[in-house]
């Protein structure tokens, strides 16, 4: 259940800025460019901006940078949302963790902010913590109705799995919208967008991407693991699974791939990105999407879809 | 003219060793007021009193000042003392040289100096000091017990067995409480219903004793001795004199499928219900919500068939207003509810059950006929997870406290699940096992060793449903240091102990105090453990803080004692220490009445107009009256002005 409290902080605006994961500019570009088609046209202005870097999270998990050293470039980050005065949309759970996760530590130290400061005035730049961390999710999840309402492509009929991501709902879990062990954000943002939530065994499991990471390369601990939730998935046979992570979906994505060329197993459903799905709804042609990229075929899931409808705003809007 | 006698006490050395005892007396018998003044070591002992009354004799005293310990301490002892030499008791004042001199001055001269402050100051006052005679107040004896669980039960059947009337007060439709709804119970394995029944049924069938269901206590006014308590009965519609119980309306009630809350909701129940076989009354309920004629004036079938025409729809309920004089509060817990545990389901997976909803599953009662089967399937579980401490010592989520039931009825759980699945596995999930009880730590271990019950230090992180219809409970052991992963049949949440819903409202009614949890404070946590802040209301069993059977039943039996206690005397004496309007300076504005928290200001009449009038036997001397006329028309008792300014400006 979602929890209202948090929910009731999360405020969209015309203008928002889309912080870019890195998994979506180097592995899955239809992450990146699904949302910049699907905002518009739920009335929001899509900004990016070419200074942004990776957010820092990566060499901080990984325990190859200290967070003294990953904390100027969130700063940075930020710093540029700030001066454009928009608040921040992060389509990753890793960069939402790191980037709310390093301002609220800096914003209740003020030392730290203010060393961080020190390092930021070389480069003209200053962090004053003004503006919000969204995860794409919630701000999705706050447009529910409006999706569903302007959803041209229902996708009736089609059975969509969820996961979520560890560091979404479990890493920082007070500021998350849902609970971290019973959450249904991402089932009533499927609901309004016309699909089918489908349950699975391991659906609560982890993707396992903390282990297979290039650094702390665990394979043999890792792979039985994603073999296990892999197992349930494909016996609960969705036509797609939906993560808001681009980590859980190159993890997810790739593994299945990986097992199926050991000639292990013969996995086939296919994973995409949140963002995707509420693009594919509103009607967002399928070209512009980057599933090329994915290694499990979408070429099925693309036949199975509804044909577009010409109007908008027929539909009644679902419940719940 | 005040002839006072100062008595320096030396307390040993708690006094002697910082003030100059001999210094202070000799210093004080230079005041004109005081007629005699001497130092010994041990004021309080049977020598120091004599010497006080001698010194009366002797030397005509008609005041006494003790300089010794806090007044909390011995000022009673010196009453009594000075009282059977004839002086008023009320002629006395103490100086507190120990607690508030000796004990916290470093420096002797300093300490003396204060000494003799405080003993001056005493002496002017005294001098000021009016007889007084204590105040006798009627006392009513018939006791009120809320709560008709065990803890309530046994104050009431003790209280009654002293020959005093009793009121018993139960919220739900019958006696019994969380007790009726055990299988057995630790550490004997005795079955519950087979020892609590014959007291339900004593409670029902003794001459003294008028038992109130489905009634709560809705207000309560006056002061101990002579309470004036509204109890409010629920709408049942069943006439409760003429039901004879036969169950006729039950069988035919169309409505089959509301929550029986005495199998802790694993079973459906009519719209018109005895809540259960062996029910003190035995006399059905209706459901306001779910009966078919109240809510859509249809059907009617229990009318029907009622051979004892007891079924009246029209029923609103009543209200009725019992005098009293002493209330013991035994409102027993709740079960917390574990919604807020998302990881093992918040209370929607189908086998994961709390213990109250286990003790129905295994008992012979319960909806399964003493048969174990799990809820979703009714298939027997090959292996159960007991999980302790869901909720308890959990600040973040649950309660701070340990619920200090939980580790001993999960050992009496495992072992009864045991009993009934002899070839089943049943393991035990604890964070610590605390069994300080008697025979409490053999039963556990008589779990552990013999009944192959295996206990794993650690608290379960996940329960996961699968696909087969088990479910996976991850935990750890950490005594080995490593995840423990289980897959089990059905799993069993120690839910925490809390206070019952609305504990909070009735403390206020009652004016008893509560902690933080919800739970009734005792007046003393070591030494007045049944007694509240408000005289002549005492606490018996859980509503006081989590507590086993054997702990409640103690509690009842003490609050008992304590009522009879209160009820061996005819009056009751009360301090005279009270405010009294002087009716000629009265403007008979009443703002006093305002202020008070006893609603012991009436109106009344002076020479034909309005004034105030103080009911001594409901004021508790707090003095907020007489701080607040305007005209000084109100003075407290021992609080004069001319006893205070005497004090204060020497």
């Amino acid at each position: 259940m979602p929890r209202q409290e948090r929910l009731d902080q999360v405020k969209v605006s015309d203008r928002m800025f889309m912080f870019k994961p890195c998994v979506g500019e180097n592995k899955y570009p239809g992450i990146i460019n699904s949302i910049m088609h699907a905002m518009p046209r739920l009335g929001v202005e899509p900004v990016e901006s070419d200074e942004q870097t990776c957010c820092g999270g990566f060499l901080t998990f990984t325990n190859v940078a200290e967070p003294t050293s990953t904390m100027p470039a969130v700063a940075r980050n930020v710093a540029i949302a700030e001066e454009m005065g928009l608040d921040i949309v992060t389509m990753c759970n890793g960069c939402y963790t790191f980037l709310t996760e390093f301002t609220h530590f800096m914003d209740q130290r003020p030392p730290v902010k203010k060393v961080v400061n020190t390092i930021l005035s070389m480069i003209g730049r200053e962090y004053k913590g003004t503006q919000q961390v969204y995860h794409a999710v919630e701000v999705f999840y706050k447009l529910k109705d409006r999706i569903a309402e302007r959803a041209v492509r229902p996708l009736d009929g089609m059975k969509f799995a969820t996961h979520y991501g560890c560091h979404y709902l479990n890493g920082f879990k007070n500021e998350a919208i849902d609970d971290a062990f019973m959450p249904t954000v991402l089932e009533e943002l499927i609901t309004a967008c016309g699909g089918t939530p489908v349950e699975y065994e391991a659906q609560r499991e982890c993707c396992g991407t903390g282990l297979t990471q290039v650094i702390l390369h665990k394979e043999e601990i890792s792979l039985p693991h994603c073999q296990r939730k892999f197992d349930s998935l494909n016996e609960a046979a969705p036509d797609a699974v939906v993560v808001q992570c681009p980590y859980c979906l190159a993890q997810l994505d790739r593994m299945q791939h990986k097992l199926n060329w050991r000639k292990i197993t013969d996995y086939k459903v296919p994973v995409i990105h949140l963002n995707q799905l509420v693009a594919l709804a509103l009607g967002v042609e399928v070209e512009k999407l980057g599933f090329g990229a994915h290694a499990m075929s979408l070429d099925r899931f693309v036949e199975k879809l509804p044909p577009l409808e010409k109007t908008a705003g027929a539909r009644e809007v679902p419940v719940g | 003219m005040a002839r006072v006698g100062v008595f320096v006490c030396h307390c040993g050395v708690n006094i002697a060793a910082k003030v100059d005892v001999a210094k202070v007396a000799e210093e004080v018998g230079k005041l004109p007021e005081v007629a005699f003044a001497r130092d010994y070591k041990f004021m309080c002992s049977s020598p120091g009193q004599n010497l006080v009354k001698e010194a009366i004799k002797e030397h005509g005293l008609n005041r006494v000042v003790v300089a010794a310990c806090s007044p909390k301490m011995h000022l009673p002892t010196f009453q009594k003392a000075i009282a059977a030499e004839g002086l008023n008791p009320y002629l006395i004042s103490m100086a507190n040289i120990r607690e508030q001199c000796s004990w916290v001055t470093e420096d002797p001269e300093e300490a003396t100096a204060k000494a003799l402050d405080l003993v001056t100051r005493q002496v002017k006052r005294v001098a000021h000091q009016d007889p007084l005679e204590d105040i006798d107040v009627e006392l009513n004896k018939t006791a009120i017990v809320v709560g008709g669980g065990i803890a309530g039960i046994q104050a009431a059947l003790d209280i009654a067995d002293g020959d005093r009337k009793v009121v018993l007060v139960e919220k739900s439709p019958s006696l019994g409480g969380k007790m009726a709804q055990l299988d057995e119970t630790f550490p004997t394995l005795d079955c519950s219903q087979c020892i609590l029944t014959p007291k339900m049924v004593e409670a029902a069938k003794h001459p003294n004793i008028e038992i109130r269901v489905n009634s709560e206590v809705a207000t309560l006014d006056g002061y101990v001795g002579n309470f004036d308590v509204t109890i409010r009965r629920r709408a049942t519609c069943v006439d409760e004199e003429r039901c004879i119980g036969c169950g006729l309306c039950q069988e035919k009630c169309p409505v089959k499928n509301v929550p029986d809350e005495f199998n802790a909701g694993l079973a459906n129940r009519p719209a018109i219900a005895i809540p259960f076989p062996q029910a003190v009354p035995a006399v059905p309920v209706i459901d306001r919500e779910r009966c078919l004629k109240l809510t859509k004036d249809k059907c009617g079938a229990c009318a029907k068939v009622c051979p004892a025409d007891a079924i009246d729809y029209s029923d609103e309920g009543s209200e009725e207003t019992v005098k009293a004089g002493a209330i013991v509060v035994a409102t027993g817990y709740r079960e917390m509810d574990p919604a807020v545990y998302t990881e093992y389901g918040g209370g929607t997976l189908p086998d994961v059950i709390t213990g109250l909803q286990f003790e129905r599953l295994v008992s012979s009662t319960g909806p399964t006929g003493g048969h174990l089967k799990r809820p979703s399937d009714g298939k027997e579980p090959k292996t159960v997870v007991f999980t302790q401490c869901v909720g308890s010592r959990d600040p973040s989520r649950g309660h701070e406290y340990c619920s200090g039931i939980c580790c001993m009825y999960t050992a009496k759980h495992a072992m009864l699940y045991r009993h009934h699945v002899p070839d089943g596995k049943a393991y035990v999930s604890y964070i610590d096992i605390r069994s300080p009880g008697k025979s409490y730590e053999q039963f556990v271990r008589r779990a552990i060793e013999e009944e192959d019950v295996r206990y794993l230090r650690g608290r379960v992180g996940r329960i996961m449903r699968l696909k087969s219809g088990k479910y996976r409970v991850f935990t750890e052991d950490s005594l080995v240091g490593r995840p423990v992963a289980i897959d089990a049949d059905m799993v069993v949440l120690a839910s925490a102990v809390e206070p019952q819903a609305g504990a909070v409202e009735l403390a206020q009614t009652l004016g008893i105090a509560y902690d933080a949890d919800g739970f009734y404070s005792e007046a003393h946590p070591k030494l007045k453990p049944v007694e509240t802040a408000t005289a002549g209301v005492f606490l018996a069993g859980a509503c006081q803080g989590p507590k086993d059977i054997p702990a409640s039943v103690q509690q009842g039996s003490a609050a008992a004692s304590k009522v009879l206690s209160l009820f061996a005397r005819d009056t009751l004496k009360k301090s005279p220490q009270v405010a009294k309007v002087d009716p000629t300076a009265c403007t008979g504005c009443l703002t006093c009445s305002y202020v008070c928290h006893y609603s012991a200001i009436e109106q009344s009449e002076f020479a034909g107009r309005q004034v105030a009038e103080v009911v001594a036997g409901k004021c508790q001397g707090c003095g907020a009256c007489a701080a607040t006329c305007k005209n000084k028309a109100i003075a407290l008792a021992q609080f004069s002005d001319d006893e205070v300014f005497e004090e204060m400006l020497r």
